[in-house]
């Protein structure tokens, strides 16, 4: 069976939480080390 | 955060400050999915385009301000503005990987292609890589006032390519589209895309501003903890 592409709204998707996430996860890094003053 | 006030201070203001920036984001996606309209030809990949744009908007500012910075600490010798300049570099790297992943996956379903070796591209890609350098630099010099001259002199350089990057589409033939906001004449958007950009604009330099903030204000509570250290 072939396999059907991504749609574009699953681009738009993968994009948002992709992007989002290295925004967030660099946020939590800064917040884990501010613990540490 | 009890042992350094002043630093404490500045990194509690950049966590706040960013985490406006992150719930502001959260507004953007609304905003971008349920205001502005399906672009006819792209569809829904098009709206990358609200994350996109003010990610590479954030990482230049970044990058510009780490060379500005950089020429002022080379002529008045301020820790401050050393300080400042690393943390923009940082910032300025974490907003060109978003840039970096979100044009690739706009890319794919718009041109057939993650990637194309084109002068924006490839350019973008380079400042990326120079400031990784930027910042490796900075980890190998142990020497606070050769770390600081040398990465200057680095930061001055990577700001040189800033301009080349913007107006790579008109000096080079590129897949990359023109610019539709920052160009000579009036932006080529209809209000409610435009608005949600300005509103993504807007938050990503919010972003900006609090990651800075923060990094600057650890660094400093690092700086304080190795005088310290060598008074003890």
């Amino acid at each position: 069976m072939p396999i059907e592409p991504p749609s574009n709204g699953q681009y738009l998707l993968a994009a948002y939480l992709i992007g989002s996430a290295i925004l967030l996860g660099y946020f939590l890094s800064l917040w884990l080390k501010s613990r540490k003053i | 955060m009890t042992d350094f006030p002043p630093a404490a201070k500045v990194v509690k203001r950049g966590l706040a400050i960013s985490t406006l920036g992150l719930i502001g984001l959260a507004g953007v996606f609304v905003l971008a999915l349920g205001f502005t309209p399906v672009e006819a030809r792209q569809g829904l990949a098009q709206k990358i385009f609200y994350l996109h744009v003010p990610s590479a908007w954030s990482a230049l500012l970044a990058f510009s301000l780490v060379g500005i910075t950089s020429a002022l600490y080379l002529w008045l010798k301020d820790p401050r503005l050393d300080r400042f300049a690393a943390a923009s570099a940082e910032v300025g790297v974490v907003f060109a990987a978003v840039m970096l992943t979100t044009g690739p996956i706009w890319a794919k379903p718009i041109w057939g292609t993650w990637w194309t070796w084109d002068a924006r591209l490839t350019l973008t890609l380079f400042v990326f890589f120079l400031f990784l350098g930027y910042l490796a630099l900075r980890a190998a010099v142990h020497d606070a006032a050769e770390r600081a001259r040398f990465s200057a002199v680095v930061g001055i350089l990577g700001m040189l390519l800033v301009p080349f990057v913007h107006l790579s589409v008109y000096l080079f033939r590129t897949l990359h589209p023109q610019p539709i906001v920052l160009k000579p004449s009036a932006p080529s958007l209809p209000t409610s895309m435009l608005t949600t950009l300005l509103v993504s604009t807007v938050v990503f330099t919010l972003l900006y501003v609090g990651f800075v903030t923060t990094r600057y204000g650890l660094t400093l509570a690092d700086e304080v903890r190795e005088d310290a250290r060598n008074a003890d």
